[in-house]
């Protein structure tokens, strides 16, 4: 299998280019009759720049949906592209590098740890993945990050010292230390209370608005519409509906 | 990354550790023990990195009694130009034993008083035997630099002698005769002859002494009666140093001079045929095929101590390994243990590493580098402390144990590749350990490790 590279390909215009596109989309948890249907023949497409919410209930699929097309789960049936990539064609070495330098993961219980200080947090990818092109450290690049998300003078805290907005902002830093194309979220307002929940998006709203960054976003929080392009429904692990602006 | 985590796991990897430490101890342990023992008894004892072979003996019986006098089987040129020629030998020493009756006497200068033997065995060896060994000089006969022209001994400045074979009117001054012991021969003297008479013994300090003490050799005569043909004369013998090729018990001179005496005293096949030859080994595996050639040619392997002792010290030795195998194979487990426990708690960890953009394969790489971190140190601990073991047990020996034939000043041999040998070990049985686990992280499912927690 010829490499693939991980850089953006030129394309002639970038809105039009499809990020990801999912065909006949199916995880399936247990066999038999025990056999659980977590996402079933789900079609999407995310292009670039746009930014689509997932909407549903609790164990709709949702997070699972979300896990497929990070290329976390690859036991799945149907068709998945990435970057143009078929997901299920790249050895685990390029999907993984494919993952740590294009996209970017924001869970909803942050996923910091607990041994580091917020900046290592950030960081951490640098561990598996280098950076994009620059002279800049890990380390700078990862306080760079920091002060984008408003927690540069936290740098040196450990996380069981932040409270869960800026673990949450910690979290958003170290996703964008390598500046990703995709950024996919999970509840990433999930374990906040309200006001600090809206800070967070906030901070999507301004870091979209800067970067241009495709997102995709699962949660139940409406006021999230509020930065959404596209809004796509679930239920028992079924796409039932889709709205755009 | 991963000296990060030997800080927080440091707990449970230092109690992993400690056991391949314990085990890496036991093995550098046992291995130097039986290193320490097999270079004592198999270098000084029962040198195995030669083997002597010579004539098969038969008996004639009543028949030699008849024939009249017994002539002893030799060693011709070309079963030693055989030998030469086989793999793993590196040379082939032919060994004259004397071929007539001598008797020895002297030691003044050492004992305080005279000290002899009725009845001197002596050999004779080819000086290369011995060359580079240490403590030894001017073992070369002396007549290859003779001196003036003499007939009888005061025609010569002392020490110097007057060589003048049987039947000859002159001879030629000559230095005395170079002369090596066994070491054997000391400790028996030590520990035997000198307590039964009231002398001092010869230990290793005075070695250095007794060497250039001169002593009175007679050929041609002895207790048991007098040679068939020569002259009985006296010649003189310097004592120049101990080695392990010197003939257990006797002296050991150049060969050149025994093949002149012998031929004086009992004729030229005396001199021609050898009574043994030494083979030197560059490889001791080819002990047993240089045997077997030797036995195709009517020789036999003159001693089989040294086959026997290495059996036994090899027998010995493997028992003590698996002991140390047992311990180590024990801490392997336990490292296994450890991991496995380390993999379920950081489940979410690896999960989220490979979020980041870890590789299956960086998984199972993070894990073994802790492992081959904690093997080595385990190791490089195990190996000193293996060490200090060593110089406590020969600190005590030296003060417990009574002095006993061939008492090393050590009892362990660490040779450079033993403290290596250590380590690696140490890492082989870390990784090993660590393997399952490491296998199982770069397995991990991310997404569900994730999800756990999430």
């Amino acid at each position: 299998m010829t490499p693939i590279d991980p850089s953006p390909s030129a394309e002639p215009a970038v809105e039009d280019r499809l990020v990801v596109e999912a065909r006949g989309l199916t995880r399936v948890y247990g066999d038999g009759d025990g056999a659980v249907r977590a996402v079933d023949h789900a079609d999407l497409t995310v292009r670039a720049r746009e930014i689509l919410l997932i909407f549903g209930p609790s164990g709709c699929g949702k997070s699972t949906l979300l896990g497929l097309l990070g290329g976390l789960d690859r036991d799945y049936a149907g068709t998945l592209r990435l970057f143009g990539h078929d997901a299920s064609r790249l050895p685990d070495a390029e999907l993984s590098r494919l993952r740590g330098q294009r996209i970017g993961f924001v869970f909803q219980s942050f996923h910091l740890l607990g041994h580091l200080d917020a900046l290592d947090n950030v960081a951490a990818p640098s561990l598996f993945c280098p950076g994009p092109p620059g002279n800049l450290t890990p380390r700078e690049r990862g306080l760079a990050a920091l002060e984008r998300v408003g927690l540069a003078d936290r740098a040196g805290m450990m996380p069981a010292e932040l409270s869960g907005g800026q673990r949450q902002r910690v979290a958003i830093a170290r996703a964008l230390l390598n500046e990703p194309e995709l950024l996919l979220c999970d509840e990433p307002t999930g374990n906040l209370d309200r006001d600090t929940g809206a800070q967070i998006i906030e901070l999507f709203g301004a870091l979209h608005a800067e970067l241009g960054m495709t997102m995709v976003v699962v949660t139940h929080e409406d006021r999230l519409a509020t930065l959404t392009h596209r809004k796509l429904f679930m239920l028992d692990g079924r796409v039932i509906d889709e709205e755009a602006e | 990354m991963v000296g990060r985590d030997l800080a927080r796991t440091r707990g449970p990897l230092l109690t992993a550790g400690f056991g391949i430490a314990v085990g890496i101890a036991a093995l550098v342990f046992f291995l130097a023990l039986g290193f320490g023992a097999r270079r004592v008894l198999l270098g000084q004892v029962f040198p195995i990195d030669q083997v002597e072979l010579e004539p098969h003996k038969t008996s004639a019986g009543l028949l030699s009694l008849l024939a009249g006098r017994h002539e002893p089987p030799g060693v011709g040129s070309e079963i030693v130009a055989i030998l030469q020629a086989q793999p793993g030998v590196s040379e082939v020493y032919p060994k004259l034993r004397f071929r007539f009756p001598s008797m020895a006497k002297g030691g003044q200068e050492l004992l305080g008083r005279e000290i002899g033997t009725h009845e001197m065995v002596g050999d004779g060896i080819e000086p290369a035997l011995v060359a580079g060994e240490p403590g030894i000089e001017g073992f070369v006969d002396p007549m290859d630099h003779p001196g003036k022209v003499c007939a009888t001994d005061p025609d010569c400045t002392a020490p110097r002698y007057c060589e003048r074979p049987s039947g000859q009117a002159e001879g030629r001054c000559s230095d005395p005769v170079p002369a090596l012991v066994s070491r054997y021969l000391v400790e028996l003297f030590d520990h035997a002859v000198a307590p039964a008479h009231g002398l001092p013994p010869v230990a290793e300090t005075m070695l250095r002494r007794a060497e250039g003490v001169t002593f009175s050799m007679t050929l041609g005569d002895s207790l048991l009666g007098k040679a068939h043909t020569g002259e009985r004369r006296v010649v003189k013998v310097r004592f120049v140093g101990v080695s392990t090729k010197a003939i257990d018990v006797g002296a050991t001179l150049p060969a050149s001079v025994v093949k002149r005496w012998n031929r004086e005293y009992a004729g030229n096949a005396a001199a021609s045929r050898y009574s043994s030859v030494v083979v030197k080994l560059s490889d001791p595996g080819a002990a047993s095929h240089v045997i077997q050639v030797g036995t195709e040619h009517g020789l036999v392997p003159r001693d089989t101590r040294a086959r026997d002792v290495s059996v036994l010290i090899t027998g010995v030795l493997s028992l003590l390994v698996l002991v140390a195998a047992v311990i180590l194979l024990v801490a392997a487990l336990n490292i296994a243990h450890t991991f496995r426990v380390l993999v379920a708690e950081r489940g979410h960890e690896i999960g989220l590493y490979r979020a980041l953009g870890a590789t299956a394969s960086d998984m199972r790489r993070w894990l073994l580098w802790l492992a081959f971190v904690v093997g080595a140190v385990g190791g490089a601990v195990g190996t000193v402390a293996a060490r200090l073991a060593a110089v406590i047990a020969d600190w005590r020996a030296a003060v417990d144990l009574p002095d006993f034939p061939f008492k090393p000043e050590s009892f362990f041999a660490f040779p450079w590749w033993l403290w290596l040998l250590g380590i690696v070990f140490a890492c082989l049985f870390a990784l090993a350990g660590a393997a399952g686990p490491a296998w199982r992280a770069a397995r991990t499912d991310p997404a569900r490790a994730l999800s756990r927690l999430g």
